[in-house]
């Protein structure tokens, strides 16, 4: 593996180049877009195959030995998320259509989105916890961009409130990496992971914490995030929406599940997480549960999904982490086919609300893949949800964790409750819902392919679950090897250096 | 000299916390502006302040030199908080263009969000007036 992560990271940047500066009309922009995100797929699918050795790509940018320079690692975390990312690219491309989104906001959307995937691709490759903070304002600051897309007053608003509260968020996330540099001497993440252990507790308490902290704002864990966001997501473009939905809270949990090691561990900031965690999978849900505006109650659930994620990857264990790659992974797929099909739903009704939702304007290919969606994140057997609901409980189970995990499991029986009712709403033939005498306009299939291939993804992850959980495990015990990210990325001997004050006053 | 730099970030973040309650867009831009400075007085301190600018010279002993990389981590969060609050600025004045509003009303929430309008008004991407209007792509 030498040019793959580069290619992942530089293309989309200069494609947004192109897309701004190019001045393309709709059909090339389209065309731009769609190859570029099918090279980027192709690439990251090969690269999950690369990065399944022992061994981290490490690139140390200008030559610069770690942890004097910037360094990028490639690891099979990494590899997994930039995999998903590129296949979720690739599918909103496809969904945001001129027909159905109208020709200026397609072609708005092309070149932020890459951007935004720029942005995604740098925060899963950095080996370095200042260039995680950098990335994740790019990622922000385009969401930015993108929810103003629609233009319409409710954007405005939630967009306010949007830029507020992640500015909030980074401040956090800053101080907490300025008090981690000040208590370690570093910045390189793993670096860090060694200096903590060593390091004065209480400032590294201070500054985990506070991190942490910027993480769950963004991952949108319950007592931080529970209100900006399900008023945030409905706002964007729909295809965007199922982006935002699927990848941006998940960014929160790969920060998450990349600093565990550093943040989490060594402070006992865990065992907070384990709960906040579990009482996230049950508020979202009964919210989410309460909501007639479709995609306000698929907001509500992306809170109660992540809960179960953040559950996992508390327990600090490789079978937790494992368990919440895994979940990520298929939640990120899943929830995206359900904002897609919720896009798609709202279109045809002409109405958000599911109460105004009529079964026979939905046709059967739609009803088909929310099915398989729905049944997924439900967790019904031969799909991926199941798998990754049964790998977080048995994780949670393994730890004793009896309170957590009976919420985990209340949780999820609302969360089959919920789909049944946007199934009843918008595609079962109810004495409410009569059929009419016209049948509506039939719409090509064919509109629904970049869905299908989510979907297809999706059952495959569920199909290769073997293989996808030796994988998974893999890169949890990757994560948690500190010791070996030392050695391999960090120049030998400097890891022994002493902390700041002390190298100053050697020279004295 | 930390001592200060601590007083000064409290106030700092007191200030901006009280600036973010308000119900006034341009207060709350303030208070996000107020808060990205007590973030780089925060690290500033916990870079472990020093007086002397960190170049080689012999003249001026090691322990003297601040340490540059909390300075340089600053120069990138000076320039985004910089560019987010003139994001911020500008969303105000879309803001008022459409609603002639520069405060936070009280939204009649409803439960059916969105209707047919603005789906429609998001279409043409020129968003709910256009859509009023009966401007259709």
């Amino acid at each position: 593996m030498t040019v793959e992560p580069l290619i992942l990271f530089l293309l989309p940047l200069l494609t947004a180049m192109l897309l701004w500066l190019g001045g393309l009309d709709y059909r090339k922009a389209r065309a731009v877009s769609l190859i570029v995100a099918g090279i980027m797929t192709v690439v990251a699918a090969w690269m999950i195959v690369l990065a399944d050795t022992n061994h981290r790509w490490v690139h140390f940018v200008g030559e610069w030995p770690a942890p004097f320079g910037i360094t990028w690692v490639v690891d099979r975390l990494s590899a997994l998320f930039a995999f998903i990312q590129a296949v979720l690219l690739l599918g909103a491309m496809g969904m945001l259509r001129a027909d159905t989104h109208g020709e200026t906001v397609s072609v708005r959307s092309y070149p932020l989105m890459f951007v935004l995937s720029f942005g995604l691709m740098g925060a899963s490759f950095t080996g370095d916890i200042f260039n995680l903070f950098v990335m994740f304002e790019i990622v922000l600051i385009t969401s930015y961009a993108l929810i103003q897309i629609p233009g319409t007053q409710r954007s405005l608003k939630a967009g306010f409130a949007n830029v507020v509260i992640n500015v909030i968020a980074a401040a956090f996330f800053f101080v907490g990496v300025g008090i981690l540099y000040g208590a370690c001497g570093s910045v390189n993440m793993a670096d860090l992971a060694v200096r903590v252990n060593t390091a004065d507790p209480a400032l590294v308490l201070a500054g985990s914490s506070m991190v942490v902290v910027a993480f769950a704002i963004k991952a949108g864990v319950v007592p931080f995030a529970v209100f900006w966001l399900p008023s945030t997501y409905p706002t964007f473009t729909g295809p965007v929406a199922a982006f935002f939905g699927g990848m941006l809270t998940k960014l929160g949990v790969y920060a998450l599940i990349r600093t565990a090691p550093i943040l989490l561990v060594p402070t006992g900031l865990d065992r907070i997480l384990l709960w906040a965690g579990a009482a996230a999978a049950l508020v979202g849900v009964l919210m989410a549960f309460a909501q007639y505006e479709l995609r306000r109650l698929l907001s509500f659930h992306i809170v109660s999904q992540v809960g179960y994620m953040v559950a996992a990857l508390s327990l600090s264990t490789s079978a937790g982490i494992a368990a919440a790659i895994f979940f990520a992974l298929h939640n990120i797929l899943v929830k995206s086919s359900l904002y897609f099909a919720a896009d798609e739903l709202e279109r045809f009704n002409g109405s958000r609300d599911l109460r105004r939702m009529n079964w026979y304007r939905s046709d059967r290919v739609l009803a088909l893949l929310f099915c398989i969606a729905a049944f997924s994140i439900a967790g019904v057997p031969p799909l991926s949800g199941f798998f990754g609901k049964l790998s977080v409980f048995q994780a949670v189970y393994a730890e004793g964790a009896i309170g957590p995990l009976a919420l985990l499991v209340i949780a999820s029986f609302f969360t089959l409750a919920s789909m049944v009712k946007i199934w009843n709403f918008a595609f079962q033939e109810t004495p409410e819902n009569p059929r009419p005498d016209d049948t509506g306009e039939l719409r090509p299939a064919a509109r629904l392919l970049p869905l299908g291939l989510i979907a297809a993804v999706s059952v495959a992850m569920g199909i290769g679950a073997g293989w996808m959980g030796r994988y998974t495990r893999a890169a949890s015990i990757q994560v948690l090897d500190t010791g070996g990210a030392s050695r391999e990325v960090i120049l030998p001997g400097a890891e022994q250096r002493p902390p700041p004050k002390a190298r100053l006053l050697e020279h004295h | 000299m930390s001592l200060i730099l601590a007083i000064s970030a409290f106030l700092t973040t007191a200030a901006g916390v009280y600036l973010l309650m308000d119900r006034s867009y341009f207060r709350v831009v303030l208070g996000v502006g107020f808060i990205g400075h007590a973030t780089n007085l925060i690290v500033i301190a916990a870079g472990r302040w020093k007086p002397e600018p960190p170049i080689v010279d012999l003249s001026v002993p090691a322990a003297r030199m601040a340490d540059p990389l909390p300075h340089a981590l600053l120069l990138t969060a000076i320039v985004i908080s910089m560019a987010v609050g003139l994001y911020l600025l500008a969303l105000i004045v879309a803001n008022l263009r459409f609603t002639g509003q520069v405060s936070v009303e009280p939204a009649p929430e409803s439960d059916d969000g969105a209707g047919a309008e603005e789906i429609a008004g998001e279409l043409s991407g020129q968003g709910l007036e256009q859509a009023r209007k009966g401007i259709t792509p």
